[in-house]
């Protein structure tokens, strides 16, 4: 303890340094270096039995794990065809691939109205009461099915009357990235919900003629007098009855499978 | 080591120094600016893990929350390639020249070369940096840098180490040192990684499967085949060093090290499992990753008793805490990688965060506590300063232990449970994030000690890079005899 007591006063001086020496040196080699310990040789102790039992657990875990994997050099076990994932506790349901038409176009439609029209004319429907007016129990809406397709469509400019009051307002065009079938789905949804219940259905078909219509005017918005004048009937194409069912992806019918 | 030559400690101490002062630029160099780029990585992580469960976060400032820099994932992929490349390959690359100059006894002729592919490497990583935040990334993961940025790094790697491989082909005699094998080893190992998976993901066409499962092998070899090779290199030769001791078996550590070797490369692909690739790809994964086991209780276990037969050095030296530290994390890490791989284990855990937790076990847990360890010992060395403080030591040990230790106690339990929740496909999806939430908090706090824990070593290595270390013959010891100065005395242990 005493030299470290001395060398602590005298930080930069071991007593057992000789002081010429040390200096020589110093100017050479730092005093980190210069304490070093070499690097021994490693020990002969041979392998110890806790290590060995320890590997031996892990190997018989690997094996096992590899064992669970199955044969692994037939051809046929080399890839899994088809993998499939776990059912699901208490069974995987059938997934349905079809289904009842307005059900399916609701959803469609329901979740295109949200998108692109909720944020003026509201989500339950009936406009903000100032600038946008109502779209329930709205005649465009549940009255001919061409003229609502153009508003949608095109847009509508000037005054307009709906559900007995006069609007003006702009309402831009909403054909941006619109297919036939979302157009189908939205019109269905609003000829069919909040509070409207026309009870038809538009088919892709029937959207895909509007579009071609809408297409053919040239562009710009409409406005109450050409709806009234050019577009006063219902859009021509297939039509589904509210029983059709109706495959999830194309919208089309499917062949009922004789049951 | 010490039958290899016929010098006496006078004339060995005189080489010794020469290599120190040798490699002095190019080493503080790496050291330092790889402590920087950790913090920039620890911020990263932070942002990246509070938006992970609190994107609305009260504290959080603004522009964090609005400006796409930050947004999630560029965050957290920045986070990882900057931990990976600026501040882990920097210092795997400092200890590595430092080490193989050491063993060699050779001094560096190179030191203008090493340090010029130094700065090209941190340009790298700037503009990878740069390239990832500003929505440019490649989005593999570990991977992210713009494809520009890799050939550059492959190019500063070669320029940096391949004078070390020339150092050890020239030397005397022809026994090596356990050390050596494991830097031997990752030197030649991190260029075939690296080289391979990039070229495989980047410039051959190939199936997107498999570019997948090269980049799943990536990940996984990058830190079996170069971050653990390189700090147990390290640890193999300060325990010995600092201890005075022989380690304790030479036949562990041949065994350990031909057991990574032999295990390493089949790791990775099981992060593929169920992925219609060849069926037996995932279960050696799996096999490779439970087997890794085995290398880290060897070397574990050969480590850990050679430090224990010194008792008087181990509570005083810096070193040998943290070595000692990473060496049970190594352990540890060995038995993470058994329970997250059984079939099970995996199906619970495969897309969950428990994934995270194993990665920064690996990279911060182990490899960067051995890191510090050795950079707790080199630097005094290369600059002839000793440490300022024993406080700031202590510091950056206890915060950064316990930091990991959250992160990987929140991330593989949390991982458990949330995994657990993703499987009951009859339940909400949100179950899942729900479940985890608490653990991906407790994972933000943690990243919060260590980022204080490095800043502090950050302060000190800068404080050191200056040459403001304490002028004394003497190391700075954790504890004490006297109690005199508030940052520690003046030690008697001859080494730390």
């Amino acid at each position: 303890m005493s030299d470290h007591q001395s060398s602590s006063q005298r930080p930069d001086l071991d007593e057992n340094i000789n002081v010429t020496e040390a200096h020589a040196n110093l100017n050479q080699v730092s005093a980190a270096a210069k304490r070093e310990q070499e690097v021994l040789d490693p020990g002969s102790d041979s392998f110890p039995i806790g290590v060995m039992l320890v590997c031996g657990v892990v190997l018989m875990i690997a094996g096992a794990v590899l064992g669970k994997g199955g044969k692994f050099l037939g051809y046929n076990d080399l890839v899994k065809p088809d993998y499939v994932r776990a059912e699901a506790p208490g069974g995987m349901e059938e997934v349905a691939t079809s289904g009842p038409v307005l059900a399916i176009y609701n959803r469609q439609g329901g979740k295109i109205y949200a998108a692109k029209c909720a944020g003026c004319h509201q989500p339950d429907g009936k406009g903000d009461g100032a600038n946008f007016p109502p779209l329930a129990a709205s005649e465009w809406v549940t009255g001919d099915s061409e003229a609502l397709a153009m508003a949608i469509l095109n847009g509508v400019k000037g005054k307009i009357t709906v559900a007995g009051r006069d609007w003006n307002s702009m309402m831009p065009a909403q054909s941006d990235g619109l297919s036939p079938k979302d157009l189908a789905a939205l019109m269905t949804y609003l000829r069919n919900n909040m509070g409207n219940a026309v009870g038809d259905v538009i088919s892709p078909e029937m959207a895909e003629n509007a579009m071609a219509t809408s297409q053919a005017r040239g562009g710009g918005q409409v406005t109450e007098s050409e709806l009234l004048s050019n577009h006063n009937k219902m859009i021509s194409g297939a039509e589904f009855t509210l029983e059709t069912i109706v495959d999830l992806e194309s919208f089309e019918p499917v062949e009922q499978s004789a049951e | 080591m010490a039958t290899d030559t016929n010098l006496s400690n006078e004339q060995d101490a005189i080489i010794r120094a020469e290599v120190d002062r040798s490699l002095r630029h190019p080493v503080m160099f790496f050291f330092t600016s790889g402590a920087v780029w950790l913090a920039i990585s620890i911020f990263f992580g932070m942002i990246a893990s509070i938006k992970q469960h609190d994107p609305d976060f009260g504290l959080l400032p603004d522009f964090f929350k609005d400006s796409s820099l930050f947004a999630v994932g560029r965050a957290y992929a920045a986070h990882m390639n900057v931990l990976l490349y600026g501040w882990g390959a920097q210092a795997a690359f400092g200890v590595m020249i430092w080490l193989m100059a050491r063993l060699t006894r050779q001094p560096s002729r190179n030191s203008g070369v090493i340090l010029t592919a130094g700065h090209l490497w941190n340009l790298a990583i700037a503009v990878g940096l740069i390239g990832i935040c500003t929505g440019k990334g490649t989005g593999v993961s570990w991977m992210e840098f713009p494809t520009c940025v890799w050939p550059v790094l492959l190019l500063s790697y070669v320029l940096i180490a391949v004078w070390s491989l020339v150092q050890f082909q020239v030397r005397d005699g022809s026994r090596t040192f356990i050390s050596q094998w494991y830097l031997m080893a990752a030197m030649l190992w991190f260029p075939w990684v690296f080289l391979s998976s990039h070229l495989f993901v980047f410039v051959f066409e190939g199936h997107p499967l498999m570019t997948a499962g090269v980049n799943a092998w990536f990940k996984a070899t990058l830190v079996f085949l170069f971050f653990i090779p390189v700090a147990v290199g390290a640890a193999y030769y300060l325990t010995p060093k600092v201890t005075g001791r022989a380690i304790y078996s030479y036949k562990l550590a041949i065994f350990g090290f031909w057991a990574l070797a032999v295990i390493g490369p089949w790791a990775g692909m099981q992060k593929l499992a169920g992925a219609p690739i060849p069926h037996f790809l995932p279960y050696m994964g799996m096999v490779a990753m439970i087997l890794f086991m085995i290398p880290a209780i060897t070397v574990g276990v050969n480590i850990l008793v050679t430090m224990k037969k010194a008792p008087e050095v181990l509570p005083y030296s810096p070193t040998l805490r943290f070595v000692a530290a990473g060496s049970i994390l190594l352990v540890v890490l060995g038995a993470i990688g058994i329970a997250l791989n059984t079939p099970n284990g995996l199906r619970e855990t495969q897309f969950s965060i428990a994934g995270y937790g194993y990665e920064i076990l690996a990279i911060y847990g182990v490899f960067s506590m051995i890191i510090f360890g050795a950079i707790y010992f080199i630097v005094p060395r290369i600059t002839v300063r000793e440490w300022l403080s024993s406080r700031f030591i202590n510091w950056h040990f206890w915060l950064s232990v316990y930091g990991v230790v959250t992160i990987v106690f929140c991330s593989i339990f949390g991982g458990f449970l949330q995994g657990e929740a993703q499987e009951a496909f009859d339940k909400p999806w949100m179950d899942a994030a729900t479940r985890g939430y608490a653990y991906t908090l407790g994972t933000t706090i943690a990243w919060h000690f260590i980022f204080v824990s490095n800043l502090v070593f950050l302060l000190h290595l800068l404080l050191m890079w200056m040459r403001l270390g304490r002028r004394s013959q003497h190391p700075t010891l954790l504890h004490s005899h006297h109690a005199e100065s508030p940052h520690g005395g003046e030690g008697f242990v001859d080494n730390a």
